[in-house]
């Protein structure tokens, strides 16, 4: 085990990141305070770990909020476990000397980045997205048709006409919901769900 | 009518800084989009149309929408394109993005008035197909934007305010913008403000229904004008300062830089960015610099460069102390810094921390009394009241709404 000490803006360095951005981390609890000695804050290596394996998450277009549950959940020595497992040894520093977006393997165009973003988010989540019908006048496209965007039902599920649909709370944690609802049920719902965002936000 | 250059000036609110103790100054960076004299030259516009038609929109919100999406398609021509998408639960992509020709018209019309309210709100989903329907076709030239309109919070697929913003901002980097729309009092404000603020686009809150027609009308009218596109600003400042920038810009800070992004201006339009920052007491250096340099492209694709320079003077504490501050500058800086902590308080308030909320907001007003005018102090000590007991939708939205537009400095 390491046990380098690092002030601040010499961790922001090793991590290519901000000094901000580590403050911040630390106000929103996704990186544990650094140790105080008289005046100066010192930072360790499980804080670079850290910093790493949230920049990969988000790299992987995970929201804060989701990196928090995770990162807190995970022991320092899960968190090292996690960075060698992940991506292999020179991928990790090349990916780390060239954080320009430019010189990364980031998408470049909108095109790209959303749908990059879109497989992402199939992967991570359910959604639901249904084709157009065929336009009559021909319409000049250069790209695809939409289709390939087609992800699975497997959030609806139909019994004898009657749909369903199921609208995440938490990690975990679902409620199900027969459709089509009025409007004043539907804006119970909302209240239901803003509720329960914040009463399961509060226990995390 | 002459067509003027664009404008752009760094003003500090004193050109003097102390040597003994810390010294808080504001800059102030101001511009102004150049003039065209004809607006027919205007660039093609490649818009999607993301209509909200979950069940909470039947009646009359799907009515006003459906006209407004009709009037639009009247105002778009052959150049421009449009894509139609619906979502509610499900996203329908009601006409892949395409040219707005007569006969085309006519169809993508009658494809509007067909729409019925159906389930919940996917409105991530939704915003994402726009997005890349203009993506599709985006040029160098053509001004790229998705219109989202919503009465309701997003609820199914992507619903977090910070991963969408953050994605508005990847999507607008890489040439497509977004203005959103939020009707009625069932949606989220600080959500669609975060979407368009990083998605380098405007915000409306339409509280009548009836307004819809007309609030789409006046971005298009804006989108049509625009003179400047992707306007962006460096500012280069001592690397040992800190730096905050007010009313929800992009901003991203490198070593000693400060990188602004501004997105499209419209003809003539005007606007601030006002930056705080305590300069520390120090022995020798005689000044701090500050060099700002904007860029961006005109209708005609061309560069439009300016730039301009700040110095702040090291000197005595009581001479700095003595000296006449721009009261002009400090009075605008006041109605930013108000409005944007009113935009913080709200936070809190619509979370439920009512008296931390109303102690931020009277904290507020206090510091900036001697810049407010008396009707806006009472304006804000009253909201700042009704925060203690708890506010109601209509009245977040519209105090939201009101401190939107005070950062940005558009009309109510």
């Amino acid at each position: 085990m390491q046990r380098e000490k690092f002030l601040i803006n010499e961790l922001a360095q090793r991590a290519g990141t901000t000094v901000r951005t580590i403050r911040y981390y630390t106000n929103e609890g996704l990186l544990p305070q650094p140790e105080f000695q008289g005046k100066y804050a010192y930072y360790s290596q499980q804080h670079l770990n850290r910093l790493e394996l949230i920049r990969r998450m988000k790299d992987a277009y995970l929201p804060l909020r989701e990196i928090r549950q995770i990162i807190v959940s995970l022991s320092d020595e899960e968190v090292a476990q996690r960075l060698m497992e992940q991506v292999p040894s020179n991928q990790k520093s090349e990916s780390r000397v060239n954080r320009n977006p430019s010189n990364s393997n980031k998408p470049t165009n909108a095109l790209e980045y959303i749908s990059r973003l879109m497989n992402e988010q199939n992967v991570l989540r359910s959604s639901s997205v249904s084709s157009p019908p065929q336009f009559s006048q021909p319409v000049r496209r250069n790209t695809p048709a939409p289709s390939n965007l087609q992800v699975s039902n497997a959030n609806y599920s139909l019994v004898e006409g009657e749909t369903w649909q199921r609208i995440p709370l938490a990690p975990g944690i679902e409620l199900n919901l027969l459709l089509p609802v009025d409007s004043d049920t539907s804006s119970r719902i909302q209240q239901l769900i803003a509720f329960a965002s914040k009463l399961f936000r509060q226990t995390d | 009518m002459t067509d003027q250059p664009l404008s752009f000036h760094l003003n500090t609110d004193q050109a003097f800084i102390a040597r003994e103790i810390p010294t808080q100054r504001i800059l102030e960076i101001s511009l102004k989009a150049p003039t065209a004299a004809r607006l027919e030259q205007r660039p093609s516009l490649n818009l999607a149309l993301v209509l909200d038609r979950s069940g909470s929109m039947a009646g009359e919100k799907l009515e006003y929408v459906k006209q407004a999406a009709c009037h639009v398609l009247d105002l778009l021509q052959e150049q421009d394109r449009v894509a139609l998408v619906a979502y509610d639960d499900e996203v329908n992509l009601l006409s892949p993005i395409t040219p707005v020709t007569d006969s085309n018209r006519i169809e993508l019309k009658r494809r509007v008035m067909q729409l019925r309210p159906g389930g919940s709100t996917n409105l991530g989903g939704g915003w994402l197909i726009g997005c890349q329907e203009a993506a599709s076709v985006a040029q160098d030239t053509s001004l790229n934007r998705t219109l989202l309109l919503t009465d309701g919070l997003a609820n199914v697929g992507m619903i977090d305010l910070e991963e969408l913003a953050r994605h508005a901002r990847e999507i607008s980097r890489r040439g497509v913008s977004t203005s959103t729309f939020g009707v009625g009092r069932g949606f989220n404000e600080h959500l669609l403000e975060a979407m368009s603020n990083q998605g380098n686009g405007n915000f409306y809150y339409i509280e009548t229904p009836a307004d819809i027609p007309g609030i789409f009308h006046r971005e298009f009218d804006e989108l049509a004008a625009v003179t400047a596109r992707n306007v962006e600003i460096n500012l280069d400042f001592p690397a040992h300062l800190r730096l905050k920038v007010l009313g929800g810009w992009i901003a991203e800070f490198s070593e000693g830089r400060l990188h602004l992004s501004l997105g499209n201006l419209y003809s003539g339009q005007s606007q601030q960015v006002f930056i705080k920052f305590s300069t520390p007491p120090i022995n020798g250096s005689s000044e701090l610099r500050f060099n700002a340099r904007i860029y961006g492209k005109d209708e005609s694709d061309q560069l439009l460069e300016a730039q301009d320079t700040a110095v702040l003077t090291y000197a005595r504490q009581e001479d700095v102390e003595s000296a006449p501050r721009d009261q002009d500058l400090l009075n605008r800086f006041a109605l930013v810094d108000m409005a944007d902590t009113a935009t913080e308080a709200l936070k809190h308030e619509r979370r439920g921390d009512r008296q931390a909320a109303h102690a931020m907001l009277y904290q507020s007003v206090s510091n900036n009394l001697p810049h407010l005018s008396p009707q806006e102090a009472d304006e804000y000590l009253r909201m700042s009241e009704r925060m203690k007991h708890g506010m109601d939708e209509a009245d977040r939205k519209q105090s939201h709404y009101n401190s939107y537009n005070r950062k940005r400095h558009r009309p109510d």
